[in-house]
């Protein structure tokens, strides 16, 4: 499908509106920001280069984004094809905005709201018959950039080809995953999340547990975001909280457990007193005036410092390794804390499955609308399964809960589980019709869990796998047993990527995707093994392991056959080095990339310092020197800058002008497939490098007397002066390369292997790499 | 022996960074003076210019290929005219004066152009492609001018404060004179590609103290230079026409003042910013003057802590220096700031009905230079 939309209007400059336009200019499209005043229409635009996280990949596409009033501007809606309104939440206003639009609009326009608490059948009643089909509601989560869900409501009028528009569009050009939602309060999202929060609060109280204990447990040790209840309604806004909440509450009338909506007092409380979270810098949590962080208590109402927690389930859980041990764990003990925890799953399970069909007509929009809008990793169903839905079920009846109907019915029927995967295919319950249905496959999503039950893993490692992606395409997928979140660089990554490279050197396939669907693409070196070769002065081990990291990252870039690699998420240090010699890179747009070993102590070793000379080089940057153009890749390795998106990473000289870059992140395997398949055609390894022009010894000892000022500034330490020196050595060329002398790929390899394992010697090198594996981030000494 | 004269000086407003002349090439820049500066002559047949000298402390980029050659063009001066460029970077201009006025003196030429100019922001300091010798760089020959004037607070014992009080002085003169019209006959107003003119100078402020007493040195962790204490990165281009006094007097060009006196002088590269002293006791020498017969003096100020040095080590009168304030204030476009001191004096001399000035700056790599005027 084409995309239809290549301008838009959004109407209402608040804090969603403009979100959702920087997002939209995050896909390179155009649109006209609206508000009542110009003042309000600038303002709204001008706060996206304020708002923390940054809605924008690169400041640049604000731009793209052109502030208007309804009174002045109005005639532009004509150039539109897709009109979203952002007002506020009050029907009468959104229909008058409606009216005073409507006879401006492109025959073919879509005009959509982004309401979360007024039923689609009350927008629409004042609309005629021609506009209620090209009208329905795209319900963005907050921040629009970050946040994958976009729920999405149609009425009986909305057409097809209105509703599989906004499809395409949502999935393919703006990257959300679409949950197909029912004009019922709150949709799904909030309905479920907003449930699962108020059940937590309610517990919490009765129970008597503190603020940081729940949290603690509904966490990500639950495989919940770090903000787990009490700081995500914070972050949200206790009034906003309560607002969501009361709109169940009112407008679900036959909902078994509207009461849990009701407002608790400890909240009624807090918002009394105009704490109202993070944007009054005080609601659950307080940081007192020494800093100190602080909690509400549930009886007095005052704030307490927190305590340190401690619960029996959750030192089980955390010596699980995966989420779904960790489930089972919390919910397995005798303590408080796992009483509680598997209080709060039952129940929200429970009301989870009375849902349907009222919300949802399956499990799956209800699986990923928490998922992708309240960052669970495990959706209800497929916690459920987790748990074991047998079992679980029966202690449920034990404690006296009712289990829903159809989940017994499913039961009787000899089906233990909601989903199941085998021969490449999934399945999913149904409980409309209680049958096993099979989950539509969508061509732009491989997901390679599924794909790999289809007996498509040729090799399996214990931290990677080869995999047969089908039309010759090899996929190389890691999936660390040491880190599965971070997925740092062993053996085994090496293993099977020189694997896969035998294979298509023999003929066997024809190219590769590096590409895995984990939380984080790599996030470096494994420090500990590092360590431990460095403090037992093995050099020779140490300088063997990084040759080898140099060879394979040499042999994919020189592989017979094109190699595709697809980070997202975190790719840092040796995760940029094995993704930038692929012959192409298809990055998701939230990439945050960087090559950032100076924080250890060290310069890269294992090609980056190769690869970023390659693209400074490469890269057509006007009038720039090679020194200027080196100074660059300095900079940016020295300062071991970050990318904030794939884009910066552009900018930064990490990725490649041409490297691709999508939204959507669950495309990236597909995506990278089809590009290695369209370079399959003609394919030409490229060619060895023996012609750097590197400035040498004078553009040296120019970047050292930087370095020397920054030291001076009391900048940086002396030894961040000594890497900077070597850093600069090896991305200058070292002694043979100068401005009329040329050197190859494999000098510069030499040089930085030989600077790496030198540094890895310096003790206070190593006094950084300690503490990064303690604490988790840089020392600075 | 031909004397050489001046006969008009002028120059653009200075722009800072994020500036109204941001963006304006520096040829374009420097055009638009020359074209000021001969439409102030009526009398002068363009056809007569032999010669258009233009200092730049980085003449690359933009301001490459023999940026005053271009600038002729640019300013529709005849084919006939030549040009060159003088680098002796802060000093370069002035440099451009001595050779023009050098060259009518001893009868090669009888009309000239010297000038500067110098955009900082298009082009860095240091240039685009430092290729630095390890050898000059262990004697420190690349040294950092913010540390060379570190370490003459340091010996000179001149403290954060005095600095201070000295830029805020700076910018209290260059206000005065903003607001009493004292730039208005050497300024030239400049037009940016017709989207906006720029007619003033776009440093002087009143300094916030509070913020000023909180920033951090800019250059040594403990040091007590800041970025209120230095001249601000900036763009601007200034311009003299000198001819020799019989070609005025033969013309009817009104003659402002005389070129008495040229000095140029090496010192310490890690204490550059002395080179005022050295480079003036010669100029004084020569013209048989003493600091007493000396009524104006424009310093350039590259450095609170570097002008203070001067001051304080040579005895100068501090009543007597940088009238309409300094380069702390406007700001110092490096290849622009000869030419610029040296039409501020002219202005102030008449500003002040007095004789004789001298114009004298610090020099990246050590030296000083130096220059000394009679009013005619």
């Amino acid at each position: 499908m084409n995309n239809k939309i290549k301008k838009v209007a959004v109407l209402g400059s608040g804090v969603m509106g403009a979100q959702i336009a920087g997002h939209i200019s995050n896909a390179g499209i155009e649109s006209y920001l609206y508000d009542t005043t110009q003042e309000l229409a600038n303002q709204g635009k001008e706060n996206l280069l304020k708002l923390k996280p940054a809605p924008l990949y690169n400041s640049k596409n604000i731009d793209l984004i052109t502030p208007c009033t309804y009174d002045k501007d109005i005639e532009k809606i004509k150039d539109v094809d897709w009109i979203l309104e952002a007002v506020v939440e009050k029907l009468d206003i959104k229909i008058s905005v409606y009216n005073n639009l409507l006879p401006h609009l492109k025959e073919s326009a879509i005009l959509t709201s982004n309401t979360s608490g007024i039923p689609l059948i009350d927008l629409t009643e004042s609309l005629s018959k021609n506009m209620q089909e090209r009208f329905m509601i795209t319900h963005f989560f907050n921040p629009p950039r970050y946040m994958q869900l976009l729920e999405l409501v149609r009425s009986e009028m909305t057409t097809d080809e209105t509703y599989n528009t906004m499809v395409h569009f949502g999935e393919t050009i703006l990257g959300k995953g679409i949950v197909h939602a029912k004009d019922t309060p709150n949709f799904i999202g909030n309905r479920i999340g907003v449930f699962g929060m108020m059940t937590a609060i309610n517990l919490a109280v009765e129970s008597r547990l503190t603020v940081e204990e729940v949290d603690k447990l509904t966490g990500p040790i639950s495989g919940r975001p770090k903000s787990a209840t009490f700081r995500t309604a914070d972050v949200v806004g206790l009034d906003t909280l309560k607002n969501v909440s009361l709109t169940t509450y009112e407008k679900a009338h036959n909902d078994e457990q509207r009461n849990v909506f009701k407002i608790p007092k400890i909240l009624d409380a807090l918002i009394e007193k105009k704490r109202l979270g993070q944007k009054t810098k005080e609601g659950f949590y307080k940081k007192d005036e020494n800093g100190i962080l602080n909690s509400i208590n549930f009886e007095t109402e005052s704030y307490k410092p927190l305590k340190t927690v401690r619960f029996d389930c959750f030192r089980v859980a955390k010596g699980q390794q995966k989420t779904p041990g960790k489930l089972t764990s919390l919910c397995s003990g005798d303590d408080k804390g796992s009483k509680y925890f598997w209080e709060v799953m039952a129940r929200t399970l429970i009301y989870s499955a009375n849902r349907i069909p009222e919300i949802s007509d399956d499990i799956i929009n209800i699986d990923n609308a928490m998922k992708w809008g309240f960052g669970w990793e495990y959706g209800p169903f497929e916690s459920w399964d987790i748990l074991g839905v047998k079992e679980s079920s029966e202690r449920m009846i034990a404690d006296g809960k009712k289990v829903p109907d159809w989940v017994l019915r499913m039961l009787s029927k000899g089906r233990e589980t909601f989903y199941e995967s085998n021969a490449g295919f999934s399945t999913y319950w149904c409980p409309i019709n209680s049958i096993s249905k099979t989950v539509q496959t969508n061509e732009k999503i491989i997901n390679l869990k599924i794909h790999k039950t289809g007996n498509k893993t040729i090799k399996r490692d214990l931290s990677a796998s080869l995999n047969d992606l089908g039309d010759g395409i090899l996929n190389v997928e890691f999936h660390s047993i040491l880190q599965p979140t971070l997925h740092p660089i062993d053996s085994s990554y090496i293993e099977i990527i020189n694997n896969g490279l035998d294979l298509i050197e023999k003929g066997t396939y024809k190219g590769m995707v590096i590409g895995h669907q984990g939380a984080n693409f790599c996030a470096g070196a494994n420090l500990n093994l590092l360590l431990e070769l460095s403090i037992n002065e093995e050099w020779d081990a140490l300088n063997f392991a990084v040759k080898t990291m140099q060879d394979v990252t040499q042999r994919i870039r020189f592989s017979k056959g094109p190699v595709v690699a697809a980070p997202f998420q975190l790719t840092l240090g040796g995760g940029v080095e094995i993704i930038q010699p692929a012959t192409h890179i298809v990055a998701a747009s939230e990439t945050y990339m960087g090559l950032v070993e100076v924080g250890v102590g060290l310069i890269p070793g294992g090609s980056g310092n190769l690869r970023m000379v390659l693209n400074a080089l490469d890269e057509n940057t006007g009038r720039m020197g090679a020194f200027q153009k080196i100074q660059k890749a300095f900079e940016t390795v020295g300062f071991a800058k970050i990318a904030t998106s794939a884009e910066e990473a552009k900018k930064l000289g990490y990725l490649k002008k041409d490297d691709t870059i999508i939204l959507n992140k669950d495309h990236l395997i597909h995506t990278a497939k089809m590009k290695a398949l369209e370079l399959v055609e003609d394919y030409k390894v490229p060619t060895y490098r023996n012609d750097l022009r590197l400035p040498g010894k004078g553009g040296r000892t120019a970047l050292n007397m930087a370095l020397k000022g920054f030291k001076m500034q009391g900048k940086i330490s002396a030894h961040d002066l000594k890497i900077g020196e070597k850093l600069a050595y090896v991305l200058t060329g070292g002694d043979k390369a100068g401005l009329t002398k040329s050197v190859d790929e494999q000098y510069i390899l030499d040089l930085e292997r030989d600077a790496f394992v030198t540094l890895a010697g310096e003790p206070l090198t190593q006094d950084r790499i300690k503490y990064m594996l303690k604490k988790g981030k840089p020392l600075r000494n | 022996m031909p004397k050489s004269v001046i006969i008009d000086a002028v120059r653009s407003p200075i722009g800072l960074k994020n500036g109204q002349l941001v963006g304006l090439r520096p040829d374009d820049l420097s055009a638009q003076i020359i074209i000021g500066l001969l439409k102030r002559t009526p009398n002068l047949d363009p056809k007569l210019i032999e010669d258009l000298i233009f200092g730049c402390a980085f003449p690359e980029g933009p301001q490459g290929m023999l940026i005053s050659k271009g600038i002729s063009i640019l300013a529709g001066l005849p084919e006939t005219t030549a040009g060159s460029v003088v680098n002796r970077f802060c000093g370069s201009s002035m440099d451009a004066l001595h050779q023009v006025s050098s060259k009518i003196e001893c009868g090669d030429i009888e009309v000239g152009i010297a000038g500067g100019v110098e955009d900082m922001f298009s082009v860095p300091m240091g240039g685009f492609n430092p290729d630095f010798h390890p050898d000059l760089a262990d004697q420190e020959y690349y040294i950092g001018m913010g540390e060379t004037a570190e370490t003459l607070a340091l010996e000179g014992k001149i403290s954060r404060q005095e600095q201070e009080d000295f830029a805020l002085n700076s910018h209290e003169k260059a206000l005065h004179a903003q607001s009493n019209g004292h730039f208005d006959n050497e300024i030239i107003s400049i037009d940016y590609y017709g989207e906006h003119t720029v007619e003033k100078d776009e440093g002087p402020r009143s300094p916030d103290l509070e913020k000023m007493k909180n920033l951090s040195p800019a250059f040594i962790e403990h040091g007590s230079i800041t970025a209120a204490t230095s001249s601000p990165i900036s763009i601007g281009a200034s311009a003299t026409l000198i001819t020799s006094e019989d070609f005025a007097k033969d013309h009817g060009l009104k003659i402002k003042a005389y070129i008495k006196g040229r000095s140029v002088a090496g010192v310490d590269w890690r204490r550059m910013g002395m080179g005022p002293l050295p480079a003036t006791e010669k100029v004084l020498k020569r013209t048989n003057l003493t600091m007493k017969d000396i009524d104006i003096i424009e310093l350039n100020e590259a450095f609170a802590a570097q002008a203070l040095y001067v001051i304080n080590s040579g005895s100068w009168d501090k009543s007597k220096i940088n009238k309409n304030g300094g380069s702390i204030a406007l700001g110092h476009p490096l290849g622009c700031s000869g030419t610029r001191i040296i039409t501020t004096l002219l202005n102030v001399m008449e500003q002040q009905d007095v004789k004789t000035g001298l114009a004298t700056m610090c020099i990246g790599t050590g030296q000083g230079i130096a220059t000394v005027l009679e009013r005619a």
